[in-house]
């Protein structure tokens, strides 16, 4: 509910802050025609929503990830966590989709000693790999473990919502591929965006509010079970995701 | 659990940018203090030409871990230097350039055979070591800070890593002189020669055990700040805690070995001194000794340090 | 191969977009940074002038649901498969097979070239053969068999694909009456069962739903479209979904889990039938018009009640009569889900038939929200095969002459053929095999006795993509191309909506191989230089891929080159309407032209007119070893694929918490499971999620073939520990009559 209520603060600020901006600039004199562009095309915020009730864990989003931005085997941009609780017969079973959350306060950002992890104007984060020297600093910083080192190109990869196809006005790869539409993608500063409409009219989340790095992927029905979960005796709980066979936590 | 993208090269890096920070702090200050006397004029000496070499040699490592370096892109690392931001990393990577630079100058000051305080280059070393001292204190300093600076790694995310990094750069830092010191040791002629060598003994044996007498204390209040908060940083405590994975590495080879053992031994040493005004002396095997496992200690806190930052994470939603 | 390729034109496109960075960069001159030139040339911000290049549409075959894709080749090597957006029963999604696509096309362990063995078989010794040499080796053998016994001596062996008919083909007019089909090793129980009780097997209508009810299906999972999407969307429009099945799957997950007792479910659809008639919950008007046997039933499962089931099945009476409840309120919206895989139980027929009368009793037929008849396929042209088929002699086991009335003969029966040429009881030695896209090594119960089989046989080819586990104990591979690199017959699909779509090369294909066409071709072409075919042979096969298309594009108002073009075709009149049934305007194809709670056709074949619950047999201390599938595999087919082993490296065996403490098994660790029949070493998966009672092993691994390198030596094979059973009406293998023994190693 909070969240939703920061959306909603946030994008309208964004307009009026398009507002300044045009009127600073029919202040200065320029031509009208770039005060019109100021007004209609506000700065985007490009934001997934994925909600977990309809994913099936299928990993096709997964696969489609490797084969769209040719990951290497062994690295993910896109992964899939398994939550499973309970004691027979009242056990449940539960879906996290992972990426990077592209957040808007992103700490990966903060300490790339080289500025080639950087936020465009659309709120997508990206490492620019020819400039990324591989100090694995960000890798470090990121409270998601969105990262990795790429060993072919030498320097960190993550999800960057698949800007080439965005570019090509496709959807990210995972998005078009999941065959129960669990993901949904687009302009979060666009109210009338299906993504901006779903989270205003969901209970959604995100991950590690706490951190501060203020998540634009969103979930619906997130169940997500972490290290204290585990230890908490009276409920047997396992996370297992195919990212890494250490990885069960 | 993490992969481990931060190996022995980084660990290594962090250890002897530490030492060559506080060697140079510790020769820099003991030459500022001295005075025009040039009472600590050798040790000064000592410190100087070893600074400049862990430095470099880490900092040649951290290179070759790179992820570009590794893939064949020898010279990417290069574009560190081509922004100023606000990232440790940035911040720290000029901060080793010109201390790199600062502590070759100093270095060089001393080169001539017949240096002595008061010769020819005294103006200049002496403005080295004022530019020296913050420079060492800001490296030593910065290699706290490049892993506390993550909320995301809740082991290091304490401010009290800084300081304890800090404190142990020092310490490894003077460790380095009185190992130096009492290797190339030869018995002096003179008794006044001899009494000289130990009564600057003294002052080394003194910092050390001082800042080892702070390094504990810092890592009680590591302990202290992660049992008293709640969440991440007390659960990524637990690692080095009774039970946890690295409890044996941390508790053994950095606390004993690498803090209390140097320590007692010195301050068996120092305290006829300090109580009884003896004159200070100390046998040739513990000058070497002590030193020896304040150094081991040193890489070891380091080590511990950055494999537990990896191995714990945030946890909760 | 792909990544090189990649990587060039990455290298091509990142020059472009340098270019495109440092007029950007120009641009904003006010940038605070100091970037070198060389940084600023090559800004990842500016990705859009590398394009994809071709987008070809074609019909994915990782597994048999044939949905629609969109293939990007760019000079010459796919590199991203997207699901086509117009396809109606995909809308644009793919699985992760279908995504994986491309490493089973550039799959290292593919076979390029004909292999003709050189070792023992199954040491792994190949020689590679030009096609010529191989089409005369495959003939000379077939040759030298029919000279000895036949052409009955051959066993035909396929599984369901659209190019399968030039294979049966070539059988039919070699004239062997021995054909092994896929049904027999999943689905034939179910069809006869629904047949037998309503002329048919019915859709159903989930996205609309209000109560849907699945025995073991695991739709969410084991993908059949639109069904996994149309589930989803059911729930989410507020439908109750109840998933029967002893293991909590993904789909029990995502609805009510029903632990139920294995191979008890027909207790429960008894009992449930029970509770509808005896509390007056039942559709009396649909029963009245369109069911016979009503009254026969009410008296029959008068004696199944829930308390009576409970003992059974291990569901709870009032569960039960609370499932019974629900339904009737949800009734007519209910749908009760076929289900696809029946090859559980000897039972099965049996226990299917109940699905369509507890639809009936619910009136859940022909309605919005229920089950339902689709309209049809569209009507594609025959091709005229040349050659008629003509008098061939009896199958060897005697299957088509009397102890399966109802199955369908062609497919024939697994289990049973296997016998009797291992035990020499057929009518004659079978001593030739040839297998087409099927790997029956692992796909029939107890793999053991399928090897038992191959060591009777003189001849064994295997025309397959990869080194399967049945390829690699042939005496020769032909190397198929794959679904990437040839045409296919068109397909025709019905369901809420009707179309056809079109497969069709995207890249050249790898190494020699070939199509299934012109295999056989060179096949028929050898053997007419050996024997005397009327006509030859060669003169049957004689026409291309193309001309086959177009023969079945012939009634249709569009052509080959536009459909390649546009992926699919869908008539502009879909006739999918409800109520038919209803308003009495068509009947079902049963003898009655009703829904037959009473089946004359089963009593006059020596069944029980109606299902009669025998209880299954207990072993205590043992669990029944049950299996399926996950979302990312299909069958044995792509373990090996090395996009979709790295999301399962390795299978497990799922114990119950509770037994693994008795046994002392720890999660993760190595157990050792032993059946009457095998023994297979296999890692524990301790969850919650399934009974004690029952252990379940996901199929597909424990490869004997190394020359599937990236699975060889991973996992275990289900299907050696499965011991020789089948459906007693059909022959369709049983695959879940087995009982095992765990134990730690
Ligand atoms: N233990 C156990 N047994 C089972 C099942 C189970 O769940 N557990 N499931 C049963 C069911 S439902 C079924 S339908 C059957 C399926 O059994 P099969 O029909 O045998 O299916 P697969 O095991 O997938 O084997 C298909 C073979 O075809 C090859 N192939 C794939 N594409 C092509 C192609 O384009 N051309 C050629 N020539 N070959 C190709 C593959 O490499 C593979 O070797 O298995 C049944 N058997
Ligand atoms: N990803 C993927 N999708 C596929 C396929 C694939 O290989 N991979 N294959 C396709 C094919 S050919 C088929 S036939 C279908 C098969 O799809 P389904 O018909 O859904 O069959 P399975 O996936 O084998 O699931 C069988 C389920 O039955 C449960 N079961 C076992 N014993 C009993 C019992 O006594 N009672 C009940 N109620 N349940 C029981 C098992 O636990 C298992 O979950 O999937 C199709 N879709
Ligand atoms: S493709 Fe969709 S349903 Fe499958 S795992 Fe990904 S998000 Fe979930
Ligand atoms: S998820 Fe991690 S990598 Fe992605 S923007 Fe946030 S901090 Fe950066
Ligand atoms: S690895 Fe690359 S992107 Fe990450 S902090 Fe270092 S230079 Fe920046
Ligand atoms: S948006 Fe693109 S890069 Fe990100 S997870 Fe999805 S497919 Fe991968
Ligand atoms: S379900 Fe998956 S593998 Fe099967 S046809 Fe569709 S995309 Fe291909
Ligand atoms: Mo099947």
């Amino acid at each position: 509910m909070s969240k939703k209520l920061k959306t909603t603060q946030q994008s309208r600020r964004g307009f009026l802050k398009g507002v300044g901006a045009a009127a600073a600039a029919v202040g200065a004199s320029a031509t009208p025609v770039q005060a019109v562009a100021a007004i209609t095309e506000p700065k985007k915020r490009y934001g997934m929503l994925i909600d977990t009730r309809r994913c099936v864990g299928c990993h096709a989003c997964s696969v489609s990830c490797r084969s769209e931005n040719n990951v290497p085997e062994g690295k993910h941009r896109s992964w899939v966590e398994y939550t499973e609780k309970g004691t027979f017969p009242n056990a449940t079973l539960h879906f996290l989709p992972r990426l990077c959350n592209q957040c808007s306060d992103p700490q990966c950002v903060s300490v790339c000693p080289t500025n080639a992890t950087h936020i465009r104007d659309d709120g997508i984060i990206t490492v620019d790999a020819d400039v990324c020297i591989g100090c694995k600093y960000c890798i470090h910083a990121c409270p998601y473990d969105a990262r990795f080192l790429n060993p072919e190109t030498g320097a960190v990869d993550k999800c960057d919502f698949c800007l080439d196809r965005l570019e090509q006005g496709k959807e990210p790869a995972c998005v078009a591929t999941c065959f129960n539409r669990a993901r949904i993608f687009g302009d979060l500063n666009d109210p009338d965006s299906t993504i901006s409409r779903m989270v205003a009219s969901n209970a959604v989340s995100v991950l590690r509010p706490g951190m501060g790095t203020l998540p634009n992927v969103f979930y619906i029905g997130l169940d997500y079970a972490d290290e204290h979960d585990i230890r908490f005796p009276r409920q047997y709980i396992r996370v297992t995701t195919h990212r890494d066979e250490n990885i069960r936590r | 659990m993490h992969e481990l993208t931060w190996g022995m090269p980084v660990i290594a890096y962090l250890f002897m940018a530490g030492l060559g920070a506080g060697a140079l702090t510790t020769s820099a200050s003991v030459l500022l203090r001295g005075g025009q006397s040039g009472k600590y004029f050798s040790i000064a000496r000592y410190g100087a030409f070893i600074a400049p070499i862990p430095v470099a040699l880490g900092s040649a490592l951290l290179v070759f871990e790179l992820g570009s370096f590794q893939a064949g892109h020898w010279f990417r690392f290069l574009n560190l230097y081509t922004v100023i931001n606000l990232s440790p990393m940035s911040i720290g990577t000029w901060l080793l350039t010109i201390f790199l630079g600062i502590s070759v100058l100093y270095a060089f000051t001393f080169l001539s055979k017949d240096a002595c305080p008061g010769d020819k280059q005294d103006g200049l070393r002496r403005l080295a070591a004022w530019v020296g001292i913050p420079l060492g204190i800001g490296v030593a300093i910065y290699t706290g800070v490049l892993l506390g600076a993550m909320p995301a790694r809740p082991f290091w995310n304490s401010p009290v890593l800084a300081m304890l990094f800090f404190l142990s750069a020092l310490s490894t830092g003077v460790a380095s002189i009185i190992l130096v010191r009492a290797l190339l040791h030869r018995k002096h002629a003179s008794a006044q020669a001899e009494a000289h060598y130990h009564e600057s003994g003294y002052i080394l044996s003194a910092t050390d055990t001082l800042l080892i007498g702070l390094e504990l204390l810092a890592i009680f209040l590591f302990l202290m700040y992660a049992h008293l908060t709640i969440g991440s940083v007390r659960e990524a405590a637990t690692v080095i805690l009774a039970g946890g994975e690295l409890s044996v590495l941390f508790w053994f080879w950095v606390v004993v070995l690498g803090l209390l053992v140097p320590g007692i031994i010195e301050l068996a040493i120092l305290v006829p001194s300090i109580v009884y005004h003896r004159a200070y002396r100390s046998h040739r095997v513990i000058e070497i000794l002590v030193p020896v496992v304040v150094l081991v200690g040193g890489f070891m806190l380091r080590y511990v340090v950055v494999i537990a930052g990896q191995i714990t994470h945030p946890i909760g939603l | 191969m792909k990544a090189e390729a990649v990587k060039a034109d990455r290298q091509a496109g990142i020059s472009r977009r340098g270019f495109l960075g440092l007029c950007a960069a120009m641009g904003t001159g006010a940038a605070l940074q100091l970037r070198s030139f060389k940084a600023i040339g090559k800004n990842n911000d500016k990705p859009g002038s590398w394009s994809r290049g071709e987008v070809i549409p074609s019909t994915c075959n990782m597994c048999v649901n044939r949905c629609g894709i969109q293939c990007h080749v760019v000079n010459g090597v796919l590199e991203k498969i997207d699901g086509d957006y117009h396809n109606p029963k995909t809308l644009g999604g793919t699985c992760a097979k279908g995504q994986a696509g491309i490493m089973t096309l550039y799959d290292p362990d593919r076979i390029k070239y004909p292999l003709i063995r050189a070792g023992a078989r199954g040491e792994g010794k190949w020689r590679r053969a030009s096609w010529e040499e191989a089409y005369e080796y495959v003939a000379d053998n077939l040759d030298k068999i029919m000279d000895k016994y036949g052409p009955e001596g051959l066993l035909w062996s396929s599984s369901t694909d659209l190019t399968e008919i030039f294979f049966l083909k070539l059988g039919v007019f070699l004239g062997t009456p021995n054909f092994a089909r896929h049904a027999t090793l999943c689905l034939a129980s179910r069809n006869v069962g629904y047949f037998g009780t309503m002329g048919g097997v019915p859709d159903s209508d989930l996205a609309n739903a209000k109560y849907i009810i699945m025995f073991g299906a695991n739709r969410l999972e084991s993908f059949e479209l639109p069904y996994n999407r149309d589930l989803i969307s059911g729930i989410e429009n507020g439908a109750k979904l109840v998933v029967v099945d002893p293991r909590m799957t993904v789909t029990a997950a995502k609805g009510t889990w029903v632990p139920i007792k294995p191979r008890t479910d027909m207790a429960l659809t008894l009992a449930l039938m029970h509770v509808l008639i005896k509390e007056d919950l039942y559709d009396k008007d649909f029963v009245d018009k369109l069911t016979v046997g009503f009254d026969a039933l009410k008296e029959h499962v008068a004696q199944y009640s829930p308390e009576w089931a409970e003992k059974e099945t291990d569901i709870p009476a009032r569960t039960i009569v609370e499932m019974a409840r629900e339904m009737a309120v949800a009734a007519p919206a209910v749908v009760v889900f076929p289900g696809r895989r029946s090859s559980w139980y000897t039972n099965d027929t049996q226990f299917r038939r109940t699905l369509p009368m507890l639809m009936a009793l619910l009136g859940a037929f022909d309605v919005r929200g229920g089950n339902f008849v689709n309209a049809g396929k569209v009507k594609l042209g025959e091709f005229d095969w040349e050659m008629a088929p003509f008098d061939v002699a009896p199958c060897v086991d005697g299957f088509d002459e009397g102890p399966f009335p109802l199955a369908a003969h062609d497919d024939g029966g697994y289990v049973m053929r296997r016998d009797a040429i291992i035990d020499e009881t057929g009518k004659y030695p079978v001593r030739g095999w040839m297998i087409y896209k099927q790997n029956p090594l692992a796909a029939v119960v107890d793999g053991n006795r399928t090897l038992k089989m191959m060591e009777k046989m003189d001849f064994i080819c295997s025309i397959d993509v990869q080194p399967s586990q049945t390829a690699w104990m042939a005496d020769i591979i032909l190397p198929e191309t794959t679904y990437l690199e040839r045409l296919d017959p068109i397909w025709t699909t019905g369901g809420k909506v009707k179309f056809i779509s079109i497969r069709q090369p995207v890249v050249k294909p790898q190494g020699e191989a070939r199509t299934i066409l012109d295999i056989i071709k060179g096949i028929a072409a050898a053997m007419d230089k050996r024997r005397t075919f009327d006509p030859p042979m060669s003169k049957v096969f004689d026409f291309t891929m193309e001309d086959y298309v177009d023969k079945q594009l012939a009634p249709l108002p569009i052509d080959r080159k536009t459909l390649a073009r546009q992926g699919i075709w869908m008539p502009g009149q879909q006739k999918w309407k409800l109520g038919a049934y209803r308003r009495g305007e068509k009947d079902f194809r049963t003898p009655s032209g009703k829904i037959e709670f009473v089946s004359e056709r089963f009593r006059r074949n020596g069944y029980d007119p109606m299902p009669v619950y025998e209880p299954p047999a207990e072993e205590a201390g043992r669990q029944r070893l049950v299996t399926g599938r996950y979302a990312w595999f299909t069958h044995s087919a792509n373990q090996n694929n090395r996009w979709l082993n790295a999301i399962h490296p390795e299978n497990d065996i799922w114990i119950n918490p509770d037994v693994a403490r008795e046994k002392g098994i720890k999660d993760g660790g190595y157990v050792m499971v032993r059946s009457r029949v095998g023994k297979v070493k296999i890692k524990a998966y301790v969850t919650p999620r399934i009974r004690p009672d029952t252990v379940f092993i996901c199929h597909g691994f424990g490869t004997n073939s190394a020359g599937q390198t990236t699975l060889y030596g991973k996992g275990g094979a289900d299907q050696v520990l499965m011991e020789s059973k089948a459906d007693v009406i059909t022959n369709n293998q049983a695959l879940h009559e087995t009982w095992v023994d765990i134990t730690k190693v």
